[in-house]
């Protein structure tokens, strides 16, 4: 069943004159990831702010799961895990005593947890090393492990991999994958790292300019980037035929205007080429299609600016 | 609320700004007990007397306490755990818990300066009041029994710490804890030039009764336990005041 975690309706956020959140309608669900893509300034970390009751709305509506308040109530606020900006850190404390600030200010009552989560996320063995001596990416992790230990059942994680060295990246995003799956968390989780957010997220929410331009799920989206070659010939059939017969698992794709795709094979023209002309079938056309993730989001954008 | 208050009280065991302060409240306390006692046997001369003044509890509470008020509010925003905070506890609980911190904090400033008099009235040495200070007049009244002193010391202690309770909305608006002290320091030197002006205007002298502005407020070695009960209870409730004040600010405002 789809359980509406967190929905949202005509959710306007002004600073003056400026609306860094206007009229945003979301609908996140359970044991969802939803990567929240758009620019810097395009209203992402207002919009977690908003979620996580750290800025008042202008206008409009947040309901956490499922009540039917038109903003978030107090209970409802404390099964939500936040990682927003740059982690809640205690630079004189190590990351332990971080750990237990948190979880005294959280309420947990198993202390045990403090451990498990520091070795979750590679920092078991700090020991006495206080946090200001960290480095960017222990700091980020430590920042997970907080955001974490309350068991909440939706982690808004806000540029979690910045600062992350390879394998922690891929730590990361293994661990929130885990989460979604096993424990039937919701993640919102915003980067600026696109093929990464592409590895990690089942759903998408491309917001430009405080507008959400776009939300499509990871099958829709690489539906939409797929990169493939696109063939074409007076005898449609024919061709159709030989590029099956030729290449079987490729396939090939007969599509309305008479075109065949072939979305797995966009790097081998050449022997696509050679197997037509063995067959006696002339292409009028030969052309590798499709959109890479980047020019996906800026075309949904609307702008040249990375 | 007992989250944030366990919470708070375990960030206060490792905040240096605290243990600092009250370091320096401690040494204050002690060369201030001790300078009124060379007064008294003539190790001082009298015109040394205004140098007591740059170690007593009223400067030192005045710099130090507008401090202490400003990291205990200001540091949760520095670490951003105040996020934690308020995902866990809500605002009020957060504005509870900070205020009710951070007037104890500014009232522990005065204390060693009554644990002082205590100390100095037991060896019985003599001291000399250099300054009108509730402090300086327990030292040198001998009549003072130790019930009469730690009841002074309370009453002064949460006198100050009213007095200086404005700077917790000011630190919930600025949260830059120096600020607050400057602000704060110079506060409390105008708190009382403005509040002999107004016990002058007939029908205010009657509301600044009910604030520890008042002079009636003062306690001393004189003062009853019905005056001094009074000026808890009002010091309290101005603490309080403050405490509502700060929510109100606090209660819509976007949190970074």
């Amino acid at each position: 069943m789809n359980e509406d975690i967190l929905v949202t309706e005509d959710l306007t956020k002004r600073y003056g004159g400026h609306a860094a959140v206007r009229s945003m309608s979301l609908r996140l669900q359970r044991g969802r990831i939803y990567g929240l893509i758009g620019r810097n300034g395009a209203g992402k970390t207002t919009l977690m702010r908003l979620i996580s009751g750290l800025s008042i709305p202008t206008s409009g509506r947040i309901a956490l799961f499922g009540s039917g308040a038109d903003a978030p109530r107090q209970q409802d606020l404390a099964r939500i895990g936040t990682l927003i900006e740059s982690p809640s850190l205690h630079g004189a404390m190590t990351a332990r005593q971080n750990m237990h600030l948190h979880r005294l200010l959280r309420g947990v009552p198993d202390a045990g947890i403090e451990q498990r989560l520091l070795e979750q996320v590679g920092l078991g063995d700090t020991g006495t090393k206080k946090v200001r001596n960290f480095s960017l990416g222990m700091r980020q992790r430590l920042g997970i492990a907080l955001a974490l230990l309350a068991g909440p059942e939706l982690l808004v994680l806000d540029e979690p991999v910045n600062g992350l060295d390879p394998l922690g990246v891929v730590e990361v995003r293994t661990l929130v994958r885990e989460l979604a799956a096993e424990h039937g968390m919701t993640v919102l989780i915003s980067s600026h790292n696109l093929p990464e957010l592409f590895q990690t997220a089942t759903d998408y929410l491309i917001v430009e300019a405080g507008e959400v331009r776009a939300t499509l799920t990871l099958e829709e989206l690489e539906a939409r980037t797929q990169q493939y070659l696109e063939v074409a010939a007076e005898d449609s059939a024919r061709l159709l035929t030989v590029l099956e017969q030729t290449f079987p698992g490729a396939d090939a794709r007969l599509m309305p205007d008479g075109t065949v795709r072939l979305p797995h094979h966009a790097d081998r023209a050449e022997q696509v080429l050679r197997a037509l002309v063995g067959a006696e079938v002339w292409p009028t056309r030969l052309a590798r299609e499709g959109e890479s993730l980047e020019s996906f989001f800026l075309s949904v954008v609307g702008g040249d600016r990375s | 609320m007992i989250n944030q208050l366990r919470a708070d009280l375990y960030v206060l065991r490792h905040s240096g700004t605290a243990a600092l302060c009250l370091l320096a409240a401690v040494l204050a306390a002690t060369g201030y007990t001790a300078l009124q006692h060379s007064l008294a046997v003539g190790d001082l001369s009298a015109n040394a007397a205004s140098g007591v003044q740059g170690l007593s509890d009223i400067l030192l509470v005045s710099l130090l306490g507008p401090l202490l008020y400003g990291v205990v509010v200001s540091q949760p925003f520095e670490t951003r755990s105040v996020h934690d905070a308020l995902l866990s506890s809500g605002r009020g609980a957060f504005i509870a818990s900070t205020t009710l911190i951070g007037a104890l904090l500014v009232t522990a400033l005065s204390l060693p300066y009554g644990v002082a008099v205590l100390i100095g009235r037991a060896t019985g040495a003599e001291f000399a009041a250099a300054l009108p200070t509730a402090f300086s007049q327990l030292l040198a009244a001998e009549s003072a029994g130790a019930g009469t002193i730690i009841a002074v010391t309370l009453a002064s202690a949460l006198l100050m710490a009213a007095k200086l309770a404005v700077c917790l909305p000011l630190a919930i608006l600025v949260k830059r804890p120096l600020v607050v002290m400057a602000a704060g320091f110079l506060w409390s030197f105008v708190a009382d030039l403005l509040a002999g002006a107004l016990d002058d205007i007939p029908g205010l002298e009657a509301l600044l009764r009910l604030t520890p502005f008042s002079a009636e407020r003062l306690p001393g070695v004189e003062s009853s336990a019905a005056e001094l009960w009074t000026t808890l209870a009002v010091s309290a409730v101005f603490i309080a005041l403050m405490g509502v004040v700060s929510w109100l600010l606090f209660r819509r405002a976007d949190v970074k």
